[in-house]
């Protein structure tokens, strides 16, 4: 097993001795490695690798090892804002903030109606702060707008896992990468999104001889050292996809008996995988014959395959299809529930997970069918509401957010812990819309999205408050409070009790909606409304948590340590009462009926789907010539919110740029360093010009970290948004734009 | 007696109207799936759900319905009017030729 050596990284900054080492959970990516955070007069100064943590023993991250650095920025907010009449934001009080935002609320409900109000949160915060979001939204305004930046992350891994095997929740996990013979990466970069994983798929292949196959347009050092590099053009991932099952079932390196058994709709996989040849899929992707026939003989021949995807399938062209299409995959050939095989869809946050599983954006908590009666009930009497008035109905997904307010229906749109004025694509509209409504922001930093506030509400980061988040393994960690908050803030989970008291939210009973007060309280709540379901929760505790390094749901009186990996019995949940959802049509995004999902028959047994490959809805022409794709760095977090304050980060990569292929760069006469401006039928930035064989001849890769509101370097002023319309998640990878060399910058500055 | 009657009478009212803008939908979209088959999905897929769009609403016209296959039928008309809703959004960002107008008149029924 990897891992047998530990190794304690730490990050330390201060003088004399550390007062307390404090034990909790990397907040950074969805590793979830387990950490100490050092602790000197009541300061945070440092943090360390946990080595007693099966996920990391002691390893972190550079994003995690810096991540302490933003506790004590002194650009920290430290009071409410309100926006005045004159325009401005200025400094108020708590009682002040607070009434504003109640009267504002009540105002609109008043109105016109819960569907004036939309909460968009986020990836980052703790599970009791999205189960109470997901019980104040729905049982307390009553309205199905809530959604969250999981919705441009790990909508599509939520959505495939549904389709496939009825509800979410990843069948693989961390140890089956040390076991597998074959490791699959799709669309991933693992080298600079998830370093630590990185590291422990390279001690496998030490130990193991592990083969490596990365499947990625980009070249980046991940791909440069895997055994196997397959680069598609953008958008082809579903042909990519179909050709290895072609080859998987023209070779035979199927399980009949496991597709009889285990699976339904095997004949329509089989009968489109048929049309896609390697010579067709050479055809529309560019992965040589013989290398798509390497992989397949791979995968195909060894006893172990794990396939681990990201934002590479996820914001692409038909990206459910694709990411079910691995699931299908592995389904096939019976290596899923096993140690060292099965798919591993994941979440790329480091909450994501415990976001979907207490409903905090889409589905209701304990992936409850909000079109199941049954599942409504259950909710209803879990919350002591009645059943009629929690809202139903097609999920209000961001992008549908956005719409909602361009028509007016939406007037207030909450923001927790995220950035979207940088995040959603096509960002020049995001802003415009953001101007028509009501905008609440609570961050505990002034964001490119505050700028936009009429009110901002600053509030404790990690490491100043206590919870619980669960990792893309379903392994669920405690993080205990350090710190007390600075200048008094409240803790997102405080802030949201004490809005729901102040609005007045009750039960049918007529006691308060939010009965407990601490995030423990809030937590064993949670766990009753997730006992009998599949992230079942209710065998944990804080104590025995900590205790036990880290528990996999399920957590019950049957799995009491938890769970290593799902589908163990080849049981799945796809009986009608049982599923989280019915699913969509992948092709066209239709919602399928409760009748429609019962007439598949699934009933326990996997569902397999056959997909054809739809190209991408833009492509490159005369006027628009490059693709255009955006990702992350090694260096950064999201929109740099807490890595930007981090100084050997922000130092190591102070700013926006595009990585461009030599041959385009000679050809436009660009040379390293030079500013460059890339422009899409959305937008325009001026950024420095990266020289790199990372990307193909003919695409343009921008990080998508950057956008301060004066810096004309947000990759998303470029991003179509547009959206997969199985799981809502939108294209950042596909679009396309153009580039010319810039003199302008460099004329102003030598001025 | 007199109420279901109207009832009955308004929404076949109402389905009319609907497949009439369906069928425009349907006009308008032909020339755009044949042309650009290969480059625009978008076009095929509101295509296909109009299609389906147009089956359902004809099963409901088309003659007296058991109650659940009614609300069958009529369950898979909102999801598909939610799905053409949802396409059209992404033609307008693609800056595509979009029906909005009958799309309109759909969802406005529905509603």
């Amino acid at each position: 097993m990897a891992w047998e050596t530990p190794r304690e990284d730490m990050s330390v900054y201060t003088q004399g001795e550390i007062d307390k080492w404090v034990y909790s959970t990397c907040g950074i990516c969805s590793n979830g490695c387990g950490c100490y955070i050092a602790v000197k007069d009541n300061r945070i100064v440092g943090i360390k690798g946990n080595v007693y943590y099966p996920v990391n023993r002691g390893r972190l991250g550079p994003k995690g090892e810096n991540q302490w650095w933003a506790n004590n920025s002194l650009d920290r907010l430290t009071r409410p804002l309100i926006r005045n009449r004159s325009g401005t934001l200025v400094p108020a009080s708590w009682d002040d903030a607070l009434s504003l935002l109640v009267e504002k609320t009540k105002e609109l409900l008043s109105a016109h109606g819960p569907e004036s109000i939309a909460v968009y949160h986020s990836g980052q915060l703790y599970l009791e702060e999205y189960y109470t979001i997901a019980k104040i939204t729905r049982a307390g305004l009553r309205t199905h707008h809530v959604d969250a930046n999981t919705r441009l992350c790990t909508a599509t891994a939520e959505w495939s896992l549904i389709q496939s095997f009825g509800a979410d929740g990843p069948p693989a996990c961390l140890d089956d990468l040390d076991l597998a013979e074959v490791i699959v990466f799709i669309g991933r970069n693992s080298n600079e999104t998830n370093t630590v994983l990185w590291e422990r798929v390279l001690d496998a292949r030490r130990k193991r001889g592990t083969k490596i196959v990365e499947i990625d347009p980009r070249l980046d050092i991940s791909q440069k050292m895997a055994d196997l590099s397959l680069r598609p053009k953008s958008g082809t991932n579903v042909a990519v996809l179909n050709g290895l099952i072609h080859l998987l079932i023209a070779n035979g390196w199927i399980d009949h008996g496991y597709i009889q058994r285990h699976t339904v709709g095997y004949e329509q996989l089989e009968r489109t995988a048929a049309r896609y040849t390697p010579e067709l899929v050479e055809q529309i992707t560019g992965v040589p014959e013989r290398d798509l026939r390497t992989c397949a003989e791979w995968i195909g021949t060894s006893k172990t395959t794990v396939t681990v995807l990201l934002q590479g399938v996820y914001q692409s062209m038909d990206a459910t299809a694709a990411a079910s299409l691995v699931n299908s995959m592995h389904l096939i050939m019976g290596k899923i529930g096993k140690p060292g095989a099965g798919p591993f869809q994941h979440a790329g946050q480091p909450s994501s997970m415990s976001n979907r599983e207490v409903g905090g954006a889409g589905f209701y908590p304990g992936y409850r069918n909000d079109e199941n009666p049954k599942h409504l009930q259950e909710i209803a009497d879990l919350w002591n509401v009645d059943v009629e008035t929690l809202p139903v109905g097609p999920q209000t997904h961001v992008m549908e957010m956005l719409r909602m307010i361009e028509e007016g229906h939406i007037r207030m749109f909450w923001v927790i812990a995220t950035n979207p004025a940088v995040s959603l694509p096509n960002r020049k509209r995001v802003i415009e819309l953001f101007k028509r409504v009501f905008l609440v922001v609570q961050d505990p930093f002034f964001n490119e999205t505050a700028e936009f506030a009429d009110l901002v509400l600053p509030v404790a980061l990690w490491g100043e408050k206590e919870g619980t988040m669960t990792n893309l393994e379903r392994r669920v960690n405690v993080l205990r409070k350090a710190v007390d908050p600075p200048f008094g803030l409240p803790s997102d989970l405080e802030l949201l009790i004490e809005f729901s008291r102040r609005m007045g939210f009750r039960d049918r009973s007529g006691r308060p909606l939010i009965t407990y007060r601490t995030p423990e309280e809030a937590f064993n709540e949670w766990r009753l409304v997730s006992k009998g379901r599949p992230c079942d929760m209710s065998g944990m505790t804080y104590e025995k948590i900590e205790r036990l390094g880290g528990i996999q749901w399920p957590c019950n009186e049957q799995y009491p340590e938890g769970k290593k990996r799902l589908y163990t019995d080849n049981v799945f949940p796809t009986a009608v009462d049982e599923a989280e959802s019915y699913g969509r049509d992948l092709q066209t995004g239709r919602a399928r009926t409760r009748e429609e999902f019962a007439a598949i028959g699934a009933n326990g047994r996997a569902i397999l789907y056959g997909i054809d490959w739809s190209p991408p809805l833009e492509w490159p022409d005369r006027e628009y010539p490059f693709w255009l794709n955006t990702g992350r760095n090694v260096f950064h977090w999201h929109t740099r919110t807490k890595t930007g304050r981090a100084p050997l980060l922000q130092l190591s990569a102070p700013e926006g740029y595009a990585e461009i292929h030599p041959d385009d760069a000679a050809r436009l006469k660009i040379q390293m360093g030079d500013w460059v401006r890339v422009s899409s039928r959305r937008g325009e930035v001026i950024v420095r010009a990266r020289l790199t064989d990372s990307v193909l001849p003919g695409m343009v890769f921008l990080p998508f970290h950057y956008g301060s509101v004066l810096e004309q370097e947000a990759a998303n002023e470029l991003t179509l948004d547009t959206w997969d319309q199985v799981s809502k998640q939108p294209h950042f990878k596909n679009g396309v734009c153009k580039l010319e060399k810039w003199l302008g910058k460099e004329r102003d500055r030598d001025e | 007696m007199n109420e279901q009657r109207d009832n009955r009478k308004e929404m076949s009212g109402l389905l009319s109207d609907i497949h009439a803008a369906n069928e425009e939908i349907q006009q308008q979209l032909r020339p755009y799936v044949q042309e650009h088959t290969y480059i625009y999905p978008l076009f095929q897929r509101l295509a296909a759900l109009a299609e389906e769009l147009g089956e359902h609403v004809s099963a409901i016209l088309g003659g007296p319905l058991e109650r659940n296959e009614a609300k069958y039928h009529l369950s898979v008309l909102f999801r598909t009017a939610e799905a053409m809703a949802e396409t059209n959004e992404m033609l307008k960002a693609v800056g595509r030729f979009h029906p909005s107008v009958p799309l309109q008149a759909i969802t406005y029924a529905l509603a």
